[in-house]
């Protein structure tokens, strides 16, 4: 498994590699001024990133000589990797409910958007004390406000309440 | 003489009242950053940096410095109650602090911690004020190729000490130069992978990658343990807050050792608190007569680490003064909040801004007697932190870093990119993939290319002006074996003679790290 991992960050280094190489050679270089030119930089790091993906290589190669992971029986296995495809669906709720709120920041403003975020994410994590979420949910947006509004100056967006 | 001159007058300026109220802001953030696990010192300084906008430079500065080292002090309280380190530094206190606690000695764990870290950072801050000077004497006489050597040394450091893979290492300061190159070139006036996106001509800020980073990847982390039903239970104090006479007898020695092991390796970039910590703890253990106690509750193995990682502070704090050069992720964000008033931390900084330098450094002594003076008696208010709901703190902390993100710029499209860079860190803890090395590396990357260019353009384009003097070979040889040691070494390991030569010779005295950690 963890030598499957690196040979996928290996893979995706050098594909984003290339990428910015390609990119690197669409840069405009002047003729005047700048003898050594904006190219040559990235040219190096893009070389060094490139050593590390192959460095990565070494090592994984180096440890599957070494490490055989044999130890886990395939029942717990196959739970563990139950509750991992869980996890990464509530990662992707929890980050589609953040770009959401991100999208209607500036339109429905701070505190409604961020009262009605709060509310979902707590609503949902911290179970069976509707009551406190909400007040938390309500108060700490308008708290947050006041400090960030008016005394450090933090200009939120307004959006839809008039403040 | 003129040196002292400067120093008095670091404390003139540290004790005016304005400033002395931003030191008490500072450490007192700090601490409460601390005892929140997760947010580490890195994340709540990047957090706070937008507030500061507007601020007047020394006292910014001054608070910033405050949560800095305040977050080490309030680390031990969740390493010690709920066996998560608060800060990572804190790691190896909650093997024996945790125990400690069990046993109803929390209170006695809690104040050795503050105790230590007290002594210990002062004695570290001490060490800074004596060396501070010859060093950016040394500094001055670097030019663009010694400079650019110098960050170097500093980027292999890190890439090679941050994690347990090289490549791993290499590849994210690789990524973090890559979008330090991203918006509108210097030198040139021309455009860089900005992809027709008018918000990335300024380039990709590194207050956004750090919220994002730090603070939404570790709310995404916290979320899913909430969500498997794995997240730690704080423990109650019971018991006397403070030491028996025999704890006393026991704790001073690891903390004076632990002061001097925290400043040494804090100065070297890449080492960090964490690896001061271990060494401290691995010290001890070697020294003491009773090895065995060592993870049942030794009050050696809390007071030694946490002293360490106390003096580590004011060490990190010597190469960003004088040479302008940050060892770790905290330091390149302290970097970035200098550059971000104006100021490029360095031996002309000690030149120009004798009364800004010394007024940063003057108030850790004071920010350092205020901890402690919070830590003890109010270890117990500090510690309620810890009840506050993971399923309540979490989705908190996520709104705050909006308003973090949000206020640096005032625009949408940094939200969208603060969410990239959690997601990305949340990606890179699961690949093991360090992030200090890429945050180093988008802080640095900049005066990186401006100095390698300088270099190559006054010797009309001859790369061996890098090994033209015999400080650029020293930087270069010190960056090989930076780069190379560890793997070497780990590639020496796997040899089947050496493994029989290393189990023949020593007995297993490394702590188990990542055990204390996990639990």
């Amino acid at each position: 498994m963890e030598i499957n991992r690196d040979r996928i960050i290996v893979a995706v280094s050098i594909v984003f590699a290339a990428a910015y190489l390609y990119a690197t050679g669409q840069i405009t270089m002047l003729d005047f001024g700048d003898p050594i030119g904006p190219r040559l930089f990235p040219y190096v790091v893009c070389s060094l990133f490139v050593l590390g993906a192959l460095i990565l290589l070494l090592e994984s190669r180096s440890s599957r000589r070494t490490t055989a992971d044999d130890s886990i029986a395939d029942a717990p296995r196959q739970s563990k990797n139950a509750q991992q495809r869980r996890s990464i669906w509530m990662i992707a709720a929890v980050l589609g409910w953040t770009l959401l709120y991100l999208l209607v920041f500036e339109r429905l403003g701070y505190i409604i958007s961020t009262v009605t975020f709060l509310l979902g994410l707590t609503l949902c994590f911290y179970r069976g004390r509707w009551q406190i979420s909400l007040a938390v949910s309500a108060l700490v947006p308008i708290l947050g406000y006041l400090v960030f509004h008016h005394l450090l100056n933090v200009n939120l967006p307004a959006g839809l309440m008039p403040l | 003489m003129e040196t002292f001159d400067h120093i008095l007058n670091g404390f003139a300026v540290c004790l005016q009242p304005t400033n002395l109220l931003f030191t008490f802001v500072g450490v007192l953030l700090g601490t409460i950053i601390g005892v929140l696990p997760g947010i580490g010192s890195a994340a709540g300084i990047a957090l706070l940096l937008p507030a500061t906008f507007g601020m007047d430079p020394t006292a910014a500065l001054i608070m910033i410095c405050g949560i800095f080292y305040g977050a080490k002090y309030g680390g031990s309280t969740a390493a010690v109650l709920i066996r998560t380190p608060g800060d990572a530094s804190s790691v190896m206190t909650s093997l024996d602090g945790y125990e400690m606690a069990r046993k109803g000695r929390a209170g006695a764990a809690l104040a050795i911690a503050a105790i230590g870290s007290f002594i210990a950072g002062s004695m570290g801050v001490v060490a800074l004020t004596v060396f501070a000077v010859p060093l950016s004497s040394a500094a001055l006489k670097f030019g663009p190729a010694e400079y650019f050597m110098l960050l170097l040394f500093a980027m292999t450091c890190v890439s090679s000490l941050a994690g347990k893979s090289l490549g791993k290492g290499i590849l994210s300061a690789g990524l973090g130069l890559m979008l330090a190159t991203v918006g509108i070139d210097l030198q040139s006036g021309q455009q860089r992978y900005v992809m027709g996106i008018i918000e990335l001509q300024d380039g990709v800020n590194f207050i956004i990658v750090s919220v994002g980073m730090f603070a939404v990847a570790q709310v995404l982390r916290g979320l899913e343990s909430i969500y498997r039903g794995d997240a730690a239970q704080a423990m109650k104090i019971n018991g006397p807050l403070w030491l028996t006479r025999e704890e006393w007898r026991r704790s001073i020695g690891p903390v004076w050792r632990g002061g001097i092991i925290g400043f040494l390796i804090g100065i070297l970039p890449g080492a960090g608190g964490t690896i001061s910590a271990i060494m401290s703890y691995v010290t001890e253990r070697r020294l003491s007569k009773n090895p065995e106690s060592f993870g049942k509750g030794a009050i050696e193995g809390v007071a030694g680490p946490e002293a360490a990682n106390n003096a580590d502070t004011a060490g990190a704090m010597v190469p960003l003064l004088t040479l302008g050069v940050p060892g770790g992720s905290t330091t390149a964000v302290l970097l970035g909040a200098f550059i971000m008033f104006g100021l490029q931390p360095g031996p002309l900084l000690f030149q120009e801004r004798p009364d800004l330098v010394w007024g940063i450094v003057d108030s850790m002594y004071i920010g350092n007697l205020i901890l402690l003076i919070l830590n003890l008696p109010l270890i117990a208010l500090f510690t309620r932190l810890l009840y506050i709901p993971n399923g309540l703190l979490y989705p908190l902390i996520l709104t705050i870093s909006v308003i973090g993100a949000f206020a640096v710029n005032l625009s949408t499209f940094d939200l969208y990119i603060m969410l990239i860079f959690g997601l990305l860190g949340y990606v890179f803890e699961k690949l093991e993939i360090p992030i200090p090395p890429l945050l180093l590396s988008l802080v640095l990357g900049e005066m990186m290319e401006q100095s390698f260019r300088r270099a190559l353009t006054i010797s009309n384009g001859d790369a061996t002006v890098f090994v033209g003097s015999q400080i650029c070979v020293v930087l270069l040889i010190m960056s090989v074996i930076s780069l190379l040691g560890p793997f070497g070494w780990s590639q020496l390991k796997r040899l089947r003679v050496f493994q029989s030569l290393l189990s023949s010779n020593r007995p297993s005295d490394k702590p188990e790290i990542g055990a204390g950690n996990a639990k």
